[in-house]
């Protein structure tokens, strides 16, 4: 009944190729199913070990590489440990030196400073005035703000 | 062994002390439909061997959780379908094929294939089905060669039975005109 439908659905769709039916132009090896069965069960067995032994092939491989891993992170980690220095980097002497360098080099900046902003022409006339620090810090301040920080008003006056 | 129904073999696979055995008469019950499916798709017997193997493989660990709502016959097919499309697929990938050279490359085969022994005819009809769309060639051969319903193709394929049957129609003209023409 089945085989009558298909055929006569053929028969109406494509007449052509229901002649052509019914003959099958593959063949298979000789005894090839009758040695599949056993064949397949090879496979299935072998399958089910290799399953069985993925720990052992697959899994434990992992394992060795990722505690290599963290092993060596932590040997790396505990050598560089080791190599920061745990006393100062600099002796007594090189530190009063440092010091005295910086003292020095403070000084000299304002110095520096005085002069661009006072404008003197030499140093007697400097050490001759005396200085309200206040006024020297308001002025350097409202300089700075000017310059630096506070954008120019159009109101203000220039100078 | 053709006589054991599939309830009887799942039956004889669950509870018997041998499930061995029971899957061995499943074995033999649907080696050849099995085979033959695959073999239309894949064209090489080589092929066909390890994908019908490893079918029966996915079968084997797979029946324990098989529940009856579908037919072992049709959870078999369609195992089988998956493989032999995902080995079609394989190759295209691994070769950086387009489906024109699959196709090619499966006619070539075919053509060199000790084990086909079709005359003239028989091998312009199989040109013809392997020049289908790869569902189209699917549906024909399940319904040309295994004659199948398009109820149990549905259910293999997941597919409504409208879209198979145009699908159907639409390959059995493209293929008698193939076979008309060349």
């Amino acid at each position: 009944m089945k085989n009558n439908d298909i055929n006569k659905e053929l028969r109406d769709l494509a007449p052509g190729l229901e002649k052509l039916k019914g003959e099958n132009p593959f063949h298979a090896p000789a005894d090839y199913f009758e040695a599949l069965p056993e064949s397949i069960s090879h496979r299935i067995h072998s399958t089910t070990l290799s399953k069985k032994g993925a720990f052992g092939f697959i899994t434990l491989p992992r394992l060795a590489v990722i505690t290599t891993a963290v092993l060596l992170f932590a040997f790396m980690g505990y050598f560089f440990y080791q190599r920061m220095p745990s006393e100062p980097y600099l002796t007594e002497a090189e530190q009063e030196l440092f010091d005295n360098h910086l003292a020095w080099y403070s000084n000299y900046q304002t110095d520096a400073y005085y002069d661009i902003i006072m404008d003197f022409e030499n140093d007697s006339e400097m050490t001759e005035m005396v200085f309200d620090e206040d006024e020297v810090l308001e002025y350097i301040l409202s300089y700075t703000e000017y310059y630096f920080d506070v954008p120019p008003d159009a109101s203000d006056e220039l100078w | 062994m053709e006589h054991y129904s599939d309830e009887q073999l799942l039956e004889l696979f669950h509870n018997s002390d041998n499930p061995n055995y029971a899957f061995n008469l499943l074995i033999k019950k649907y080696q050849e439909k099995v085979y033959w499916h695959v073999r239309r798709l894949v064209i090489d017997h080589e092929d066909t061997n390890d994908i019908v193997q490893d079918v029966f493989v996915k079968a084997w660990k797979g029946l324990d959780r098989f529940r009856a709502e579908s037919g072992l016959f049709t959870w078999l097919y369609r195992i089988a379908t998956n493989e032999a499309l995902t080995f079609l697929k394989n190759k295209k990938r691994r070769f950086f094929l387009p489906w024109q050279d699959v196709e090619n490359t499966l006619i070539q085969k075919m053509e060199s294939d000790v084990y086909f022994n079709g005359d003239e005819i028989q091998k312009k009809l199989q040109k013809a089905i392997l020049s289908l769309p790869e569902k189209q060639r699917i549906v024909f051969n399940m319904r040309y060669y295994d004659e199948l319903k398009y109820e149990e193709i549905s259910q293999i394929l997941d597919t409504s039975e409208g879209a198979l049957k145009a699908s159907y129609h639409h390959a059995a003209k493209k293929v008698e005109d193939y076979v008309k023409n060349h």
